[in-house]
């Protein structure tokens, strides 16, 4: 694909910790195109944060990461600071889940806005601030000037996040990923908050990643989906296929314990029982093996990613009937 | 690789702590200095006020191991011994106002309101004042005692505490599992003593182990000023006074005391550094 | 029988000019599920510290069957506590980081029991209740942060209901969580209503959770309750535009 814009290549993320090491990514392939909506869905613990992390070089000091990424074909992987510092922030931007300990509480909004342009892009202050307002308007916020003046602390969690997403825009970043931005908030301002990046990634052409343990939020508004589980992709294909076509039962177990869905026979909602497998103890064969329904002897085998029609991959020996619905 | 299955938030720490080779350097020290303090005079002779007239202000020798001091006294023994007069300063004093100020802080910041308000005032009154006054009153009526020293530094350490321990308990009060333990029929008590205060003490211990040299230099203040111990018990920083003054002839009256004291200070900010680090808030 | 009625309810925070809760009124009869929802700063966590006596308000009454609730003693804390439990928001922060699980559990039990508990009785009572939210005995000795947030749920569910309380009150306890774990969460709780005979209030911001959990809602705006009703009518007949904002909220696939 020539119109590459991020290109994961075998990433591998461990972590060294007082009680071993953490395997956190395995073998992680995945490349997004310019202009594409994708998200990344997966459980709390399945590496798809430490994904993007390894990215923008944001690891902790103690983990070790191996493989390759490139930005347009520029090198990312373990570069200095020096070289991430021309790239993050202006070419890849990222939101996080709380809006709070992104905004520095002892600035106002304007500042830390202006901070961003002065620094990246050279601007003086009223040309700054003049960018500062219309992207404030651009994010929707009711009274942007007067954003502008107040502290974080005097405004909603919507509007903070909001206000970082801004933030996030001000120098027309190529990529902007997005991990967990709506988990903190209410349902009904996740609506709102996700319209935007919608917008950001329609108007603008640019290219969005949400990270979310969210799949039908996902489902809604990305083109493409990619399902990781402790620390490697189990599934990843258009909307649609994910959607009425999923083949790993990790994905449909996902789709089925939505609280959204209506209640089992038994009056319960689809939960997955047990937990995702223990980090520190990475297991032989398939990560999904103790949880699965469909487990067999075959599954203590690693089950390699097969490739269906159209970009629609699954690592899965019992890949579910085709034309499933959820 | 430690294992850490069932450790508590103390276990973590005290294995974090192992790793923090000054940290433990400093406290293997102290420990030998306290013993040697304690034990060391066995192995001299001497006697604390021994006078030995033919070695006045003489020099290290096999007789006397650090010397003598102007009056003859065997330096050795009265290094030793004042450093446990300066360590049950430095120490018991703090332990006094660690317990006051705990004690007060987390019940001032616990119950708030008008309670709160009233208690803190009267820490800020005896903040205000005049410390060395009263210090001298009760010398005057007392008499010069070491016990009077203890009162008197715990008296003023422990305000600092209190304050520390009541802003520590301001932000655990909101806690969610103050709150559970609330519903879980505590009374304001059970919940100061079992909740509020083990969760401070990761911060009460680092002011401490920072407290301790402060107390011990204060302690050399009061000495200075002659409202210290009494003759012939004497203190690190007694000795240091009377060897600052014998300095150009008779280096080892000073060097000998000041010596201990520099090392003892030293280790106690390495340990307390050391015990910030492991007790780090962000991991519990 | 009404086991709970909340007359008139006025409260503001001190400092603040506007009411927190503005004469809120509901009845929670016995063996009834009922959903508060509403966004953040609605009132609704405000109105579950009310009617625990955690927060005090200014005007109104709280009812608990049927007497008036006075909490001054500390015979009247025991007796409502037994009678009344709490599951919090955010999991980890419910339990105290130095507490042993083993710890957390007896708690309630050292100080809220009728009788003085010998070290047998209260075993089998923990035994029972990690039997009731699916934990194995073998945490009991391990620490919080050693847990997951669905695992320090279940922990905090089972503190709750060690007393064999009637009335279950759970401050948005999945907000929190993966929707993956939610799902479990719920069907623990679901669970426990059925088969303890308990009544329930579920606060959340998120309608298609409630839904689940409840057989009345409440929906609240801004510290006022804004219509109330049973679930299946609010859900196809909402009266209130906000209620239906609510409900356009709820993202479906």
């Amino acid at each position: 694909m020539t119109n590459k814009l991020l290109d994961i290549h075998k990433l591998s993320v461990t972590f060294s910790t007082d009680e071993g090491i953490v395997h956190a990514v395995n073998h992680v392939d995945l490349s997004i195109k310019a202009g594409e909506a994708i998200a990344v869905v997966g459980e709390s613990g399945a590496g798809k944060s430490q994904v993007f992390q390894a990215v923008m070089g944001l690891l902790t000091k103690n983990a070790q990461a191996t493989g390759e990424i490139s930005f347009r074909s520029q090198q990312l992987l373990n570069q200095p600071d020096s070289v991430l510092n021309q790239i993050r922030g202006q070419k890849i931007s990222m939101v996080f889940q709380d809006p709070m300990t992104s905004l520095n509480p002892y600035l106002t909004v304007g500042k830390q806005l202006v901070e961003v342009l002065q620094v990246h892009q050279k601007l003086s202050f009223k040309q700054a601030k003049v960018r500062s307002i219309d992207m404030l308007h651009a994010v929707k916020l009711r009274n942007p000037e007067q954003c502008f003046n107040q502290y974080p602390h005097e405004l909603s969690g919507g509007m903070r996040q909001r206000i970082v997403i801004a933030m996030a825009l001000l120098c027309r970043p190529d990529l902007l990923i997005a991990d967990e931005p709506t988990t903190a908030l209410d349902v009904t301002v996740q609506a709102s908050i996700m319209a935007l990046f919608k917008d950001f990634h329609k108007k603008n052409n640019r290219a969005v990643v949400l990270i979310t343990h969210d799949l039908p939020l996902a489902l809604i508004f990305c083109e493409r989906i990619v399902v990781m589980y402790a620390g490697t992709i189990i599934e990843s294909g258009r909307t649609e296929d994910i959607l009425y076509r999923h083949q790993h039962p990790y994905t449909q177990a996902l789709l089925a314990a939505s609280p959204q869905n209506d209640l089992n026979a038994s009056g319960r909602l689809h939960a997955i029982e047990g937990m995702p497998p223990d980090p520190l103890k990475p297991t032989s064969g398939c990560a999904f093996y103790a949880r699965c329904q469909y487990a067999d002897q075959k599954c203590l085998q690693v089950p390699k990613l097969i490739t269906e029609s159209n970009q629609h991959q699954f690592a899965c020996f019992h890949p579910l009937a085709k034309g499933v619905t959820a | 690789m430690s294992n850490t299955l069932g450790a508590s938030p103390w276990q973590k720490a005290w294995q974090r702590l192992r790793t923090n080779k000054a940290a433990m350097l400093s406290l293997i020290l102290l420990v030998m200095i306290s013993l040697v303090c304690i034990f060391g005079g066995w192995l001299s002779p001497w006697e604390l006020d021994d006078i030995d007239w033919d070695n006045m202000a003489t020099a290290p020798s096999s007789q006397h191991f650090f010397g003598t001091d102007a009056n003859g006294r065997d330096l050795f023994v009265r290094t030793l011994q004042g450093g446990q007069v300066s360590l049950m300063v430095g120490l018991l004093a703090t332990a006094v106002s660690f317990i006051i100020g705990i004690l007060y802080g987390a019940t001032a910041g616990y119950l708030g309101g008008k309670t709160d308000a009233v208690m803190m005032r009267l820490v800020d009154v005896l903040y205000a004042l005049p410390f060395m006054f009263f210090v001298i009153l009760l010398t005057v009526y007392f008499g010069r005692s070491i016990w009077l020293i203890f009162i008197a530094i715990g008296a003023v350490e422990w305000l600092t505490m209190a304050r520390i321990v009541r802003g520590q308990t301001l932000s655990i009060k909101s806690r969610a599992y103050v709150d559970a333990a609330i519903i879980g029929g505590a009374s304001s008590f059970t919940i100061i003593r079992k909740h509020i205060i083990p969760n401070t003490l990761g911060a009460v211990i680092v002011f401490a182990t920072l407290t301790v040299p402060q107390v011990i230099l204060f302690e050399s203040f009061l000495s200075f000023l002659g409202l210290g111990v009494q003759e012939p018990m004497t203190s690190w920083e007694v000795l240091i006074a009377e060897g600052a003054a014998q300095m150009e002839s008779s280096s080892w009256m000073l060097l000998f005391p000041a010596g201990f004291l520099a090392v003892t200070l030293f280790c106690l900010n390495f340990l307390g550094d050391g015990l910030r680090d492991a007790l780090d808030p962000k991991d519990q | 029988m009404s086991l709970l009625d909340v007359k008139n309810i006025d409260l503001s925070y001190p400092k603040q000019q506007e009411k927190a809760l503005n004469a809120v009124s509901f009845s929670l009869s016995q063996g009834q599920a009922l959903g508060v929802v509403g966004e953040s700063g609605c009132g609704k966590s405000t109105l579950v510290r009310a009617i625990l006596q955690l927060q005090k308000y200014q005007a109104g009454d709280i009812l608990w069957k049927g007497k008036s609730l006075k909490l001054c003693t500390v015979k009247q804390k025991q007796q409502f506590y037994r009678q009344v439990q709490l599951i919090f928001q955010d999991p980890l922060d419910a339990l105290n980081p130095r507490f042993t699980i083993s710890q957390i559990l007896t708690e309630p039990l050292l100080h809220l029991s009728e009788k003085k508990l010998n070290h047998l009785e209260i075993a089998k009572k923990i035994a029972q209740v990690l039997d009731y939210v699916g934990l194995e005995s073998k945490i009991l000795n391990r620490y919080p942060h050693e847990f997951s947030g669905g695992q320090c749920q279940r922990i905090g569910i089972a503190r709750a209901m060690i007393v064999e309380p009637e009335l279950l009150i759970c401050d948005e306890p999945v907000s929190a969580l993966d929707v993956s774990v939610q799902a479990q969460i719920m069907n623990v709780l679901l669970d426990l209503k059925e088969h303890n005979n308990l009544s329930l209030i579920f606060v959340s911001h998120d309608l298609s959770v409630v839904r689940h959990m409840s057989d009345h809602i409440l929906v609240m705006q801004q510290g006022s309750v804004v219509e109330q009703g049973e679930t299946s009518q609010i859900y196809k007949h909402p009266k209130e535009t906000y209620t239906q904002t609510l409900l356009n909220a709820i993202v479906r696939c």
